[in-house]
């Protein structure tokens, strides 16, 4: 009610006056016997103010003189000063206007696409798809079919459950839950054979269920069987069983492995100058706009920064700042001597097994041969290791052969 | 006038600033005041108004006085107000 009668106020318009003298109270009680109505009365000492309508004013004013009392206009306002005002300043008027037009249009685009719930797809193929759709960042929010997108996406990859996409304001969320595949249970009675993986000669074997097929210092191929998932009865058994069984057992085999590379005696390194140039760009994902250009060095080198630009932490937007920094640097070509040249292929070595060979695996020995050129160090090294050989394989009627082994168990080696 | 006026009211049951020309005032917590049936102001500072009605004069003190809306029916007084006093015409 307040709101309607403020509004009403400042369609008729109103004037604020301030009024001066001994005989306020007088004035202000003929005033309302002549049917003026006075707001907003405020008094202090001898001097008053208070808000008049336009059409009361001039007879407020003949009662000012006729009270001694001095009136003046502190302050115009309601719908008809308002477009006065507006008239006067045209510019300011045009700016509001444009102002609300911006904001208006800025607030049909859409601004932020949340994907949640996607763990096995990848977010960027998802936005690719909606783009391709005509769903994107800074489009207008009316256009895209949102339930066809849904169901665009739900078509091209499968292992969606359920998707959702709904806007909130300028905000576009894409929920989805994802298919997760079924967890094959491996069961005890599925029945696996225990093959080689590489060749080598066996130097440990232990059954747990299954037949050895293999002993120590047998020498098998890759793909061999080991343990064999059938069980052969040995002859001595009341009630012989011959299922076949998923094998179990650890077998470990001694491998050979060499390994070859060159270290060059001169290198060419890079020595930074310290000279940096940076381009600075603004933009979306896909269109930027150059702020600032910088010259790439040549020798030089490119590395690139992305900034997203967000209010506050939950709130990122769509804009981008992109940093290409070229730094300067210069070529030095650094000699190395065959002492140094073979340190660096000792730590090249260490690196190789640590990154290669697995925590289980034992290294027995490593022999380093050396031969030097005229513009590297040529190096071999035979690594021998002893580890585990062994690896689940489905069983099959056929099984596998051996180089040079017999079919007893040697328990450990 | 006013004494006859009031009896008929009371006799009847019709509400006496109706028939009469006796105050109504209502108060809001103690920040608004409503008063119909006024005969104007007296006085009007920050602190005090005296407002004048056909029995009498009302005093109310308070901080930050003001006179909302005033037309020869009703006044609306706004203000933190804190004592009032009536002062009754001796008939």
């Amino acid at each position: 009610m307040i709101y309607i009668s403020k509004l009403w106020k400042f369609f008729n318009g109103y004037v604020i006056i301030s009024i001066k003298g001994y005989n306020i109270e007088k004035l202000i009680n003929k005033a309302l016997c002549s049917g003026i109505v006075i707001r907003h009365i405020k008094k202090d000492k001898n001097i008053a103010e208070a808000e008049l309508l336009p059409e009361d004013f001039k007879a407020f004013a003949e009662l000012c003189a006729r009270y001694r009392c001095r009136m003046r206009i502190v302050h115009k306002n309601g719908f008809y000063r308002t477009l006065l005002f507006m008239k006067r300043n045209a510019l300011y008027t045009l700016g509001i206007f444009l102002s609300i037009a911006v904001i208006y249009a800025l607030s049909q685009m859409v601004w932020i696409i949340d994907i949640m719930g996607n763990s096995a797809i990848d977010k960027h193929s998802i936005l690719e798809t909606c783009r391709n759709s005509g769903l994107y960042e800074l489009c207008n929010k009316n256009s895209p079919d949102y339930k066809k997108i849904a169901e665009e996406l739900r078509i091209k990859y499968k292992n969606i459950a359920w998707i959702n996409i709904s806007l909130k304001g300028s905000r576009v969320s894409i929920r989805l839950a994802e298919d997760k595949p079924a967890v094959k249970a491996v069961t005890d009675s599925e029945a696996c054979d225990i093959v080689s993986t590489a060749q080598c000669r066996i130097s440990y074997v232990v059954t747990e269920k299954g037949t050895p097929l293999v002993k120590k210092n047998d020498i098998v191929k890759e793909g061999d069987v080991l343990i064999s998932a059938q069980l052969v009865p040995a002859g001595t058994e009341e009630n012989p069983v011959t299922d076949i069984v998923r094998a179990k057992g650890s077998v470990r085999g001694i491998l050979k492995r060499n390994y070859s590379f060159t270290i060059p005696y001169s290198i060419n390194k890079r020595e930074y100058t310290g000279r940096r140039r940076t381009a600075v760009f603004i933009g979306t994902a896909y269109r930027k706009i150059c702020i600032k250009n910088a010259r790439p060095f040549s020798p030089g080198e490119k590395s690139e920064e992305i900034i997203q630009l967000r209010l506050g932490e939950d709130c990122p937007l769509p804009f981008f700042i992109y940093k290409n920094i070229y730094s300067e640097y210069i070529e030095k070509r650094v000699n190395k001597d065959i002492e140094t040249a073979k340190k660096e292929a000792s730590v090249h070595i260490t690196e190789f097994i640590a990154q290669n060979y697995d925590i289980s695996s034992d290294i027995l020995s490593v022999k380093t041969r050396y031969s030097e050129g005229k513009e590297c160090l040529s190096v071999n090294a035979e690594i021998i290791s002893d580890e585990n050989i062994g690896t689940e394989k489905p069983h099959t009627d056929t099984g596998g052969s051996t180089i040079n082994g017999t079919t007893e168990n040697s328990g450990s080696g | 006038m006013n004494k006859t006026a009031s009896k008929i009211a009371e006799k009847t049951g019709i509400p006496s600033e109706v028939i009469s020309s006796q105050p109504k005032i209502e108060m809001t917590g103690t920040k608004s005041l409503y008063i119909e049936n006024h005969r104007g102001i007296k006085l009007i500072t920050h602190e005090s108004i005296i407002i004048k009605f056909s029995s009498g004069t009302m005093t109310a003190e308070g901080k930050e006085i003001t006179i909302a809306e005033m037309t020869r029916e009703y006044m609306l007084l706004k203000g933190d107000f804190i004592s009032f006093k009536f002062d009754k015409i001796l008939e």
